[in-house]
């Protein structure tokens, strides 16, 4: 007989507490630990792989090797053969990130196949969020499924929060090259907000929730539903809280470890709507009070080719509170410089960087030192994104314990539709709470071989909980592939604790 | 559970609330604001029903003050909302409490309060919370003597809920729970559609309604050649449907649930029966007898199938040797007696041009060892088997506490398969003396 109705907490004829009504139907611990909350961070003309790529020995050993230790003493690969060795993830010594070394799985040996060249950026973009081969005409069983559009309809589904859901893709590309364009078509069928400019995406997230703000006049203070949501969790904790404490004196050790978890989760909600009540009340110019106060409107005038790291990290302040207040739970960040003529302008390169490395447009001379400082600014941008939400108390820990934060891209080694292997960062935990731990197995370089990025998107919907999803017919199904079966080989393994 | 489910029940519990004091307010038994003997009443009551056991003194009294406190705030609807919300989002609702008396009896040995019987008998029948006559008779200390289990049960499984549990343990018994997901090629198998597979559900149901919930013998269960036949399946069986559908006599090909449609097509592929997986299910669930899976490289060992042989012969030439001999000696008689039906249960005497060969032999059993001629002849020797009669007082016990058996339940387990064989199989008597016994009535502290 299987026992998949009342075993959840009994072991083997003892006393306790048997899974009954609501909990004992449905529900896994995948579920229950599954981070909350997703942010994508686009890297334009993704990584240079072999900046990346430990050299023999460390790279030899086929399991997921511990990023803490000094990775400045690490020998790294070449970016163009002749060229001296590289090492761009010696970022993570610095002071200010050393300390996320334990929030970070790098994620090496994925290619985008299933694609050809010739196809546009825009395609591009919309492969890599949909694990869809463009050039051919099999699309496999969800041939409109954007992966952050999936986890926020399945997991969030039906949501009723204080403040409103408004998952979607938060996009800041402020190009005129169509990559834009391409993140908003994923959002088919989902609601989104699409800003353009930095401004724009700070009054779509806040400007109903704190109306005054937006003239610089004092906030209004909290809405009518939010002062009685917040009254009305306080109320309920308090009873539950006792409950609780006093059942737990009667339990044996795992049961009380089940009570401290639901009493873990209970907490987390609880902060998370007075922290959206607190910060409705309080000013925000002050920078006191507030747990997680939200943050000032930016200055729409910020020219992205010259501010384009300060963007970076004003788009994740304002997104890791939009979180923290329940605004959004599912966002895309797309952050590039650009003009006309010179694409994926770095701080620190010069012109375009994708132009140039791709089409040409640089010396074999200028390649390298090009590449390292995009790879280092935007390793820096998708760290400081990570603090960003490090900074912001959740439960017991951090809002980044409960939130994924990774990047993507159509490209690798600066080159468009990428057929050598990119690099993935995926950082952030999974809110396992009182049993410590996390759920991403985070402070490791997992290293695979010829593997899909299909495969990667199908590991992060399951990492997420989510593992199944609508398909093109309508009809509900298990998520085990992403786009044609013939580039998907089932999730990458150990990803997840 | 996370903070994601917490999210999910904190939102569903309020929602349920709410609907209920809409209702409760816009009937006759509405509570008036300032009435607090009614407010006493509706919160004690509710308790009583949500908690399984009426609530402490301090229990009621908090829920009283936030109550007030969200009435003085809201009005009173609003506070009768957020009480009964608060109710709801606790253990004691979201978990089943078998923590026994405070004292423990003997050692570490606890037994359930009788509030606490109330809901493991009621989850076990009915899989919901005890209705308000269990609870009245935990209250007045009668549920738990022999007569008071047996009337309760009795009553329980003629009401409309109370046969869930029953037909749920037949379903996992015979791995028929996920039936509604089971699918067949279109192309070969056009008629098993939706109602196709309600019609057969329905009647692996009515089979159980027949032979277990009015009285009959588990025996019976295993060996009746009769169906509930609807229209849909009268085609299927090779009977004419009776109108309007009823049970009919399926013929001699056919001898209990194993023989039916659900159980069959479950058992099978897609496009295929799958004979071991069949032979697998009766060692493992009807006689207690589990085989290990086979090793990982099983499929790796090069065969070349011998032209012209039924793919029984090959099996056997097959797994003749090596590791594979063990198991499949006892498993391969077994399994492909059921080549006479294919993936959705027609009788069948040719398998890819050849004679089907029924025959098979029970070996290394305990005592249903014996040859058979065809699968009717096989459900005969296990319906004579003391070994099947106990394993099914054993999958009740592990199904009824969800756990497998220990070495203290065997006085137990002895005891009710004493009285299943004195009450002629019948497996509603057999239960009554399951729930009296001691695996069902004590648990062991772990605190």
């Amino acid at each position: 007989m299987k026992f998949d109705r009342r075993d959840l907490i009994r072991r083997f004829g003892f006393a306790g507490l048997v899974a009954g009504t609501l909990m004992g139907q449905r529900g896994s611990a995948r579920a229950a630990t599954a981070p909350r909350r997703l942010l994508l961070f686009y890297t334009p003309a993704g990584f240079f792989s072999s900046c990346w790529q430990p050299a023999e020995p460390w790279a030899g050993e086929s399991a997921a090797k511990s990023l803490n230790l000094p990775l400045s003493e690490i020998t790294f690969g070449r970016i163009r053969a002749g060229n001296p060795r590289q090492n761009i993830l010696d970022v993570l010594d610095e002071p200010k990130y050393v300390g996320l070394k334990e929030d970070l799985l790098v994620i090496d040996g994925v290619d985008m196949r299933g694609i050809e060249r010739g196809d546009v950026h825009p395609n591009g973009i919309k492969a890599a969020l949909r694990g869809r081969p463009i050039l051919t005409d099999d699309p496999g069983p969800f041939p409109n499924m954007s992966i952050d559009r999936v986890i926020g309809a399945n997991l969030f589904q039906g949501t009723q929060r204080p403040v409103r859901l408004k998952s979607a893709n938060l996009n800041l590309g402020l190009g005129n090259y169509g990559q834009q364009g391409a993140i908003r078509d994923c959002s088919e069928g989902g609601t989104s907000l699409e800003p353009t400019r930095i401004d724009q995406m700070w009054d779509l997230l806040f400007q109903d929730f704190m109306p005054g703000m937006a003239g610089g006049t004092a906030p209004t203070g909290p809405s009518p539903a939010l002062s009685d949501a917040w009254e009305r969790r306080k109320l309920l904790s308090s009873v539950s809280r006792g409950e609780l404490e006093g059942l737990k004196r009667r339990l044996g050790a795992d049961e009380r470890l089940a009570m401290d978890r639901h009493l873990e989760a209970m907490n987390e909600i609880t902060l998370q709507v007075e922290n959206s009540y607190k910060s409705a009340l309080a000013r925000p110019a002050t920078g006191a009070g507030p747990r997680a106060p939200v943050p000032a409107r930016p200055n729409g005038a910020l020219d992205p080719k010259y501010d384009l790291v300060a963007m970076s990290g004003l788009a994740a302040g304002s997104i890791a509170n939009a979180m923290a207040h329940d605004r959004i739970r599912v966002a895309v960040i797309h952050t590039f410089g650009q003009t006309n003529n010179t694409s994926y302008w770095y701080p620190g390169s010069t012109g375009g960087y994708h132009d140039g490395v791709a089409h040409g447009g640089l010396k074999v001379a200028q390649v390298v030192p090009a590449a390292m400082s995009a790879g280092r600014t935007l390793l820096r941008m998708y760290l400081d994104i990570l603090l960003a939400f490090k900074a912001i108390p959740e439960g017991s820990g951090t809002l980044l314990d409960s939130t994924t934060v990774a990047t993507f891209s159509d490209m690798s080694n600066g080159d468009h539709l990428f057929k050598v292997p990119g690099l993935f960062l995926l950082g952030g935990g999974g809110g396992l709470g009182a049993s410590g731990g996390r759920h991403w197995r985070t402070g490791r370089y997992a290293k695979f071989v010829d593997r899909g990025h299909n495969d990667l998107i199908v590991s992060l919907a399951h990492g997420m909980g989510v593992t199944e999803a609508i398909d093109g017919a309508g009809a509900r199904q298990p998520l085990t592939q992403i786009g044609s079966a013939r580039y998907n080989n089932g999730p990458l393994p150990g990803l997840t604790a | 559970m996370g903070a994601t489910d917490f999210e999910k029940v904190d939102r569903l519990t309020y929602g349920t609330a709410q609907h209920f004091v809409t209702k409760l307010q816009a009937g006759s038994s509405r509570c008036a604001q300032g009435d607090m003997a009614c407010l006493d009443a509706l919160l004690g009551g509710q308790g009583r029903r949500v908690f399984r056991r009426p609530l402490e003194v301090v229990e009621l009294k908090a829920y009283k003050e936030l109550y007030a406190k969200e009435a003085l705030r809201k009005g009173h609807d609003a506070g009768l909302v957020l009480a009964l919300t608060a109710m709801l989002q606790p253990p004691h609702f979201l978990y089943r409490s078998e923590l026994g008396g405070v004292m423990p009896v003997e050692g570490t040995l606890l037994r359930l309060t009788d509030w606490e019987y109330a809901a493991a008998l009621s989850f076990l029948l009915t899989r919901s919370t005890p209705d308000d006559a269990v609870l009245d008779a935990a209250a007045a200390g009668t549920l738990r003597a022999p007569q008071g289990v047996a009337a309760q049960i009795t009553r329980l499984l003629a009401s409309k809920r109370g046969s869930a549990g029953v037909l749920d343990f037949y379903e996992r018994w015979l791995g028929v729970h996920e039936f509604a997901e089971v699918e067949k090629d279109a192309k070969l198998f056009p008629m098993f559609d939706a109602a196709f597979k309600m019609a057969a559900r329905r009647e692996f149901h009515e089979t159980v309604r027949a032979e277990v919930l009015a009285g009959g013998s588990f025996r019976n269960l295993l060996l009746t050649s009769k169906g509930f036949v609807e229209a849909k399946l009268a085609a299927v069986y090779g009977v004419r449907a009776p109108v309007p559908a009823a049970q009919a006599d399926l013929g001699l090909a056919r001898a209990g649930l194993l023989t039916q449609v659900a159980f069959l097509a479950s058992a099978s592929k897609e496009n295929d029966t799958n004979p071991l997986h069949v032979a697998k299910t009766i060692f493992d669930q009807v006689l207690c007898q589990p085989f290990p899976s086979p090793p990982d490289n099983a499929l790796l060992v090069p065969f070349t199938p011998m032209p012209g042989a039924s793919r029984r012969q090959n099996m056997d030439l097959r797994t003749a040797g090596g590791a594979c001999q063990a198991c499949h000696k006892i498993l391969n008689g077994v399994a492909f007696s059921f080549d006479a039906y294919d993936p959705i249960g027609r009788h069948r005497k040719k398998l890819d041009g050849l004679d089907i060969d029924t025959s098979g032999e029970f070996i290394n059993t305990r005592d249903a060892n014996g040859r058979f001629a065809n699968v009717p002849e096989m459900m005969r020797l296990l319906a004579a088997s003391t070994q099947v009669s106990e394993c099914h007082v054993m999958q009740w016990l592990r199904y009824s506490l969800g756990r497998a058996e220990t070495d203290a339940d065997r006085p137990s387990l002895a005891r009710a398969h004493e009285v299943f064989a004195q009450k002629g199989w019948n497996v509603l008597a057999m239960l009554t003396e399951l729930s009296l016994s001691d695996a069902f009535v004590y648990r062991r502290s772990t605190r």
